[in-house]
């Protein structure tokens, strides 16, 4: 499986042959989605708390809030993953692209593969950030001091880095989805570029201006 | 002549000789003998005074009246003495007289006239009894007073100089000014005496008073004999300044979750030591001192010198911007004074951490996404080349197989 992150042509080509199956790609996404819950897990009491404490919230309601939280998080994943695949779908219909929705939803899972490292990663900065803030000392009935904390939390350096690895991760993946476009599709390299690179594209340069590495 | 003529005329001569001694005693008792003398209170007078003289007198003879009279300085208060009687031999007779010195009365020795009228022998007395005036007063010099205080006690010495050359009694320094509270309110003395000086020190509590300029006057008064006086008020221009004497210095500031500790210098800014020193951060509804630094026992803080201390506390706001440390102490005098710092939360501090720490993690992040990169870059191209690789290899297949 791991074939897919080095020689994605190669892997694609030859599942394209296969049937389809979802046992992997429900794994890879469940992975995904625990990581993600285990992050909400680290992050969430820190911010709770708080306000558990000025609400007079017994600590059982607090655990249970969390949970929540968690179990959103790692459904989140699996609603990712159906979003990217229709998104990658409905771009590629123009380009007269063949191949089911199935396919597509098959052979997307396996481009989320890069994104559990990042996601990983990504526990490591948001601890990082997040540790660094008083959630209690902040007001949050201020609207100033939310906008305070947001311009904190996107102007934090290590926010960036993540974003940055994330984006590199996320550039893995797409180079992973054009050929897993041109396999479930049956499209040329270029259409398939176009297909993931534009939504891609918009996104990083979304994540870029909300990370203000242009400044702006 | 003979025996009897002889013996009758030793006889005669004892008897002339006799009579004649007899005459000689009655003369001493016609011509007494006098001891006077004088004493005066108060000593020296001012003018305005009262004061008395007493004057004590031994003669062995009947006084029918004693009097002082008065002259244009010194005026004699109540009557002079008559009919006193017979003064006994050996036996002391003391005459007091009030006096007063005239308001206009000029300084020197002024003497007063004292006669002495005897009984039917008709024999009289008269003496002159010097009495001293002296309008000296009595002088404060306020010799350490700043011309600029803080909010702080300070102390400051009056001293009280008796210019004059008799003791005066009763010494009360009393000190006046707007926005100072004095410790003790007033000072008593006591006696000093002629040419000599006395210290009274106060404590001046400037701890609440806003900026302003204020008269600090000290007024002195006392007793000559049983005259009152007030010496006039010595006023001093003194700066208050909005300045707390203890302020803190170095303050660190580390927080874990809401929980803020602080730890920092006291310094003692003003002039006096501060005794009992003891820093704590007051309970509210948003930030609760945390043990085991909820209070900070300083001590003794002299003047001029410092104490590191430690205060922790939960903060359970976000509207906190910073917070209050209660300063309680005793003044030198023992007296209790509390005044209220603040220590700013940078709302920045929200989010911990030191920030050239951070510059430097940061960079070692950045080396890393770095390295992600290169690696990242490097797995896409070799994906790109695997594909090329590929494609020739399926080129090739499908011309082995055109060639067959």
């Amino acid at each position: 499986m791991l074939e897919v992150l080095t020689d994605p042509n190669g892997f694609f080509r030859r599942k394209s042959n296969a049937e389809v199956e979802f046992k992997t790609p429900l794994i890879i996404i469940a992975v995904l989605g625990i990581i993600a819950a285990i992050n909400m897990i680290i992050i969430a009491p820190a911010i709770l708390e708080p306000l558990y404490q000025s609400l007079d919230m017994p600590e059982s309601a607090g655990t249970v809030i969390v949970a929540f939280i968690a179990i959103v998080a790692f459904l989140w994943n699996f609603v990712m993953w159906g979003i990217y695949s229709g998104i990658f779908y409905a771009i590629s219909m123009p380009f007269d692209g063949e191949g089911s929705f199935k396919r597509v939803l098959e052979f997307v899972s396996y481009g989320l593969i890069p994104l559990i490292p990042s996601s990983l990663i990504g526990i490591f900065f948001s601890n990082r950030i997040y540790s660094n803030i008083d959630w209690s000392a902040i007001d949050w009935t201020s609207q100033e001091a939310q906008l305070l904390v947001q311009e904190k939390v996107l102007s934090d350096p290590s926010l960036q880095i993540s974003g940055i690895i994330g984006i590199l991760f996320l550039l893995w993946s797409a180079n992973i989805w054009i050929f897993a476009m041109v396999h479930s599709r049956n499209l040329s390299v270029k259409d398939a570029a176009i297909t993931v690179g534009v939504p891609i594209l918009i996104y990083i340069l979304y994540t870029l201006y909300q990370l203000r590495i242009f400044g702006v | 002549m003979n025996l009897k003529t002889i013996v009758k005329t030793i006889m005669a001569a004892f008897l002339i000789l006799a009579a004649c001694s007899s005459f000689a005693l009655a003369d001493t008792e016609i011509s007494p003998t006098v001891t006077l003398g004088y004493s005066m209170e108060p000593e020296v007078l001012m003018p305005g005074d009262t004061g008395t003289i007493t004057i004590t007198m031994q003669k062995n003879a009947y006084i029918a009246n004693a009097a002082v009279e008065g002259n244009e300085v010194i005026e004699i208060l109540g009557e002079s003495y008559t009919d006193v009687g017979l003064v006994g031999p050996g036996d002391t007779l003391e005459l007091t007289f009030n006096i007063k010195a005239k308001d206009d009365a000029p300084n020197g020795v002024h003497f007063l006239d004292f006669e002495i009228a005897g009984g039917s022998t008709a024999y009289d007395f008269n003496s002159r009894i010097p009495v001293k005036i002296d309008d000296r007063d009595l002088k404060l010099i306020v010799s350490d007073l700043p011309s600029t205080l803080i909010n702080e006690v300070s102390s400051v010495n009056v001293e009280v100089v008796n210019q004059r050359p008799n003791e005066v009694n009763s010494v009360i320094v009393s000190p006046e000014a707007e926005g100072i509270v004095f410790s003790p309110s007033e000072v008593f003395i006591g006696a000093i005496p002629g040419g000599n000086k006395s210290t009274a020190t106060f404590f001046l509590n400037t701890m609440n008073s806003d900026s302003e300029t204020s008269n600090v006057s000290f007024t002195v008064s006392y007793f000559n004999g049983d005259n009152f006086h007030n010496a006039g008020k010595t006023t001093r221009q003194v700066d208050i300044i909005d300045q707390n004497s203890l302020i803190f210095t170095s303050i660190e500031m580390e927080k874990s979750g809401n929980k803020y500790t602080f730890s920092g210098d006291l310094n003692n800014f003003g002039t006096t030591d501060a005794k009992n020193v003891i820093v704590s951060i007051p309970k509210s509804e948003s930030i609760v001192p945390v043990q085991p630094y909820a209070k900070y026992f300083i001590g003794t803080l002299e003047a001029d010198d410092f104490s590191s201390f430690e205060l922790s506390a939960q903060v359970l706001s976000g509207d906190v911007s910073s917070i209050p440390v209660l300063i309680e102490f005793r003044d030198p005098d023992n007296a209790y004074i509390s005044m209220e710092e603040s220590i700013d939360i940078d709302r920045q501090q929200v989010f911990a951490g030191n920030s050239e720490e951070d510059s430097g993690s940061s960079l070692a992040l950045w080396a890393v996404a770095g390295i992600f990169a290169i690696a990242i870059v490097a797995l896409i191209g070799y994906s790109w080349k695997k594909r090329r690789d590929e494609g020739e290899a399926v080129e090739d297949e499908d011309l082995e197989l055109t060639g067959e």
